[in-house]
């Protein structure tokens, strides 16, 4: 269990460092903050000086060992717009984004697994094909058009839920509905082909012929196994959980993590895309993590060796 | 697939009146079972009847593909919702075909418990040997907490699991294949039923284990006095365990008689190809003599008997129609032209 | 006379790694432990034992697939094991292997002909119309229809592919053939067609093989001479007439009493080996059988009996047999 830890742990940093490499390599090579933040008008003195009180005159790699130590030190930089710490810029969204994100991954748990556990049980019935074309067009559907469309509906036509901002409960349910669908969609599909699986399996009909119950068999025997493969994708799902609303948060003019992104890398705000990206891997990473431990208290194949290993 | 919900086209013959020492415990009569598939139905059992007597025991041969499974999968409505089945299987003089499914299920693993071949993926990945044993004895018997444990715990023991209370904690992949036989064995026993099937139990298994199972199941019938089907495609299993044999081929029994009979004197041009055409330990080495041809594909079956394509002895009545099973002192067989040839 | 194949003390190990546990490790999995035969031409060595005893891993060491971490195997006079590669090469053709599984060995993709003929091509054996017509004619020596060769493997019957991958591994003329499990995959009727084909070809190319099968009955029927496996060595060796009529191993007599038998008599008296094979990673010190056997006697939880020869030229490695045998002769 230990090595096993070390491993994933080992991995999960190296994954983080790449993303934070090539973050940095990628923003310092796209443009000049100093020509974004202070405008085309600038005279050249006051460029330099900008560069040179950001430290953005030193040859990059300086500035990369220079960041990276920062780093270990806890300190993320300085928001070059809002001349405060880029972690406190980014920190007072992330509870915005969550607020929207958290009701739309439930959503998807709540529509996606039990649609695809329903079409599965009901393979080529005309409840199937309903769920699964529903399903196709849920994540067919670009998040923007959707959302757009709704507007169009609900806000503009109808006028009962409000087209942006962040209010009241009210705003959520538009874009919540829009990141929702998707998802659900994707976890259908994911949850019906799993579950068809495992009821193609021999344990499945020793439990039908030990005369077990069919929604037992379908709860106690099928369930268990199908959610393996499932939990992957709900765990990918919660790694984007911060940073899977770009385009929707902008829709409705969200104020969240995905609008201040959007905003800091046109304006080259360095520091404060850097912890976002960051928020971002580390999400991503811990996420990974959890599903592995789920697949070992899920499946006891992976977290029990083997008493004897056979070899022809 | 689904397992429930199964399309029936039940056809009720009148009983005949029958004059029968005892009381079938299985009656199978003029079962039909057919898969829907792309090109139409097609037919894989074409009207199979047999007895199973209380205590009895059955051996079902036969190569893969001749329905002898299916038949009895059938019986339990195992076959999902693809497979069309007409005619009767009795338990008891109950109908089972179509049978409401709260019926099924208290025959199921109650009255009739099934054991396949595969035992590692026959058995759920995910929950202990012990919770699986439980399950059956919850259902069938009403045993739950302390005395479902100790149940556990004496079955497993029963069916020879050394060490029984470590193992009810350990999970199917822990365990090798001979162990997870004897646990599928253990959860069957845990139903106290009249009737096991035993769906090529020891097809999987290394043949020193394979004969350990088929000594446990002697032993279990003998305590027990439970009837046996023995499905398997090996003549020396079904040799080992049964008392009868049926031989089936392409949906149909072919040849049916005690053991000693069908392989001291077989009638059926299958059943004496098979006997001949596999080498055994106790003959002189010579060559072999193999059956002809392959095994028609279902959809493709023949007009006349099945056999006839692969039988040097048919004539034009063989390809024209298909024979009956026909008794005759104890034996039956299904041939135009029974051979009599010692094995 | 010199044997056509000789292994010798062939050793192959694999390193398990033991994920999981906090002190997991790397244990050695010793899937064929000093093991050694001699095949003469034109015979059968037919090699049983139960799954995971070794016996494939033998069957690639004894083509050179696999390279044994110890020991030879000389083929016709040359050491394959230190052959570099193109040598090797050369050789293979006529060392060829048939496996159990034949959809598996064939390719999807292909028609039957192409397949039959590839090894004449990768080989840059004969011009294309030659090697057409050896590959038809070999197809009708393994009793398959000239027109099917226009067909891909799965329009095809399982014995069918079989006669493929025979006709496809003979077509170099081989001669050595390793057959690894060639008719289990088969249905019951059709069993019999290919043991018949397999010594059909022998007599008429002058094959040597070497045999491997679970099935007791089936390695009787084909093989010259038997060894038997049991969890990476032989344990008994000899000829077949000698091994049915008196085998001295444990084993090996629990082997044969549990073959399932038509014969009720038999069935009689005989005696059944309790539990399962040791785990091939946790091999107990002395001899590997000794929990299994109802002979074990001190000596055998300590020391591990080689294979040795009796009198009679029949090898068994059982301290029990051996001495009571030795005894017996002297």
């Amino acid at each position: 269990m230990l090595r096993f830890l070390v491993a994933k742990l080992t991995r999960a940093f190296l994954a983080i460092l790449f993303v934070v490499t090539f973050a940095f390599v990628v923003l310092r090579l796209s443009g000049d903050p100093a020509l974004m933040i202070l405008g085309p008008e600038t005279t050249p003195e006051a460029l330099a000086a900008f560069r040179k009180s950001w430290g953005l005159d030193a040859p990059v790699w300086q500035q990369f060992l220079g960041y990276l130590g920062n780093l270990t030190e806890g300190r993320f930089g300085q928001s070059m717009r809002d001349a405060r710490p880029a972690i406190d810029v980014v920190m007072e969204r992330v509870p915005i984004t969550l607020w929207l994100m958290l009701p739309a991954l439930a959503l998807k748990i709540l529509l996606g697994v039990p649609a695809g556990v329903l079409a599965a049980l009901k393979r080529n019935s005309t409840l199937d094909r309903a769920i699964m074309t529903f399903s196709v067009m849920g994540y067919a559907v670009p998040n923007f058009v959707l959302g757009i469309f709704l507007i169009l509906i609900f806000a503009v036509q109808l006028g009962w839920l409000p087209s942006s901002g962040s209010a009241t409960w009210a705003h959520l349910i538009l874009p919540v509905i829009v990141l929702g669908t998707a998802g659900a969609g994707i976890l259908a599909r994911f949850t019906r082909s799993a579950m068809l699986e495992v009821l193609g399996q021999p344990y499945v009909r020793t439990a039908v012929a030990k005369g077990v119950p069919w929604w037992r068999v379908v709860n106690w025997h099928a369930l268990p196994n199908a959610a393996i493969p499932t939990v992957t994708v709900i765990g990918f799902m919660m790694g984007s959980l911060i940073a899977g609303a770009v385009v929707t948060e902008s829709v409705f003019a969200w104020p969240g993590l995905g609008r201040a992104l959007v905003v800091a890398v046109s304006n080259r705000d360095l520091a404060v895309v850097q912890v976002i990206l960051l928020l971002v891997a580390a999400c991503m990473v811990t996420s990974n993590l959890i599903v592995d431990m789920l697949y070992g208290w899920l499946d006891p194949r992976t977290r029990i060796p083997k008493a004897g290993v056979g070899g022809g | 697939m689904g397992v429930e919900a199964l399309a029936h086209r039940v056809e009720f013959e009148p009983p005949a009146p029958r004059v029968l020492p005892q009381a079938p415990r299985l009656a199978f009569r003029d079962l039909k079972v057919s898969f829907a598939a792309e090109r139409g139905l097609v037919p894989v059992v074409h009207g199979v009847s047999f007895d199973v007597l209380p205590g009895g025991t059955l051996g079902l041969v036969g190569e893969s593909g001749c329905g002898k499974s299916v038949t009895c999968m059938a019986a339990l409505g195992l076959l999902g919702p693809r497979a069309v089945v007409s005619g009767s299987a009795t338990l008891d003089g109950r109908e089972l075909i179509g049978a409401s499914t709260a019926e099924l299920d208290r025959v199921r693993g109650g009255r009739i418990a099934m054991i396949f071949q595969d035992p590692m993926s026959s058995l759920n990945p995910v929950h202990s040997v012990g919770r699986q044993i439980r399950e059956s004895l919850s259902l069938h018997r009403g045993l739950e907490g302390r005395a479902a444990e100790a149940e556990a715990k004496r079955l497993l023991d029963r069916v020879g699991i050394p060490s029984a209370g470590q193992r009810m904690k350990e999970y199917p992949h822990q365990l090798s294949g001979g162990m997870n036989q004897r646990a599928m064995i253990a959860i069957a026993l845990a139903g106290e039923p009249d009737v096991l099937i035993a769906d090529e139990p020891t097809t999987a298994l290394d043949v020193t284990i394979q004969a350990q199972i088929l000594d446990l199941l002697a032993d279990i019938r003998a305590e027990t006095g439970m009837a046996i089907v023995l499905i398997s495609h090996d003549l020396g299993v079904i040799a080992e365990t049964c008392d009868d044999v049926a031989v089936m081929y392409c949906g149909r029994i072919v040849e049916r008689a005690p053991v000693e009979t069908l392989f001291a004197g077989p009638r059926h041009p299958y059943t004496i190809g098979l006997l001949h055409s596999l080498p055994r330990l106790e003959t002189q080495i010579g060559a072999l003599e193999p059956i002809a041809g392959v095994v028609p594909e279902p959809w493709a079956a023949p007009a006349g008997c099945a056999f006839a394509p692969r039988c040097s002895g048919a004539s034009a009545l063989c390809h024209a129609k298909a024979p009956q099973l026909a008794r005759s002192g104890g034996r039956s067989v299904a041939c135009h032209h029974p051979q009599i040839r010692f094995a | 006379m010199t044997p056509l194949v000789e292994a010798r003390d062939l050793r192959r190990h694999f390193r398990i790694r033991m994920g999981g546990a906090l002190l997991g490790g790397v244990k050695s999995l010793k899937a064929v432990d000093g093991v050694s035969f001699r095949i003469e031409r034109g015979r059968t060595l037919g090699l049983v034992g139960e799954s995971g005893c070794g016996k494939s891993t033998l069957a690639r060491l004894a083509l050179g697939m696999t390279a044994p971490d110890a020991g030879q195997v000389v083929f016709d006079g040359v050491d394959v094991t230190r052959l570099p590669t193109g040598e090797w090469r050369r050789l293979r053709r006529r060392m060829q292997m048939v496996f159990q599984d034949p959809l598996g060995a064939l390719d999807r993709r292909l028609t039957v002909l192409a397949q039959v003929e590839e090894p004449l091509r990768i080989h840059g054996l004969a011009a294309p119309a030659e090697r057409r017509e050896r590959a038809l004619g070999l197809l009708e020596g393994v009793g398959l229809q000239r027109h099917l060769g226009d067909r891909y493997p799965h329009e095809l019957s399982g014995g069918q592919r079989q006669r493929v991958v025979l006709a496809r591994a003979l077509i170099l003329e081989p001669d050595f053939l390793v057959c690894d499990e060639p008719i289990s995959a088969l249905d019951v009727s059709i069993q019999a067609q290919v043991v018949n084909l397999l010594l059909e070809l022998q007599q008429k190319f002058g094959l040597t093989f070497l045999f491997i099968s679970h099935d007791l009955k089936v390695v009787r029927h084909v093989s010259d001479e038997i060894a038997v496996m049991y969890l990476g060595r032989i344990v008994e060796q000899g000829s077949r007439e000698r091994l049915f009529a008196r085998p001295e191993h444990p084993y090996t007599r629990a082997l044969i009493a549990a073959v399932p038998t038509l014969d009720r008599e038999r069935r009689r008296g005989r005696t059944l080996l309790a539990g399962d094979p040791p785990s091939p990673l946790d091999l107990p010190k002395g001899c590997r059988f000794q929990a299994r056997c109802p002979l074990a006697g001190p000596l055998c939880r300590h020391i591990e009996p080689e294979l040795v020869t009796l009198a009679d030229g029949h090898r068994v490695a059982c301290h029990v047999a051996a001495g009571a045998t030795l005894e017996r002769a002297a």
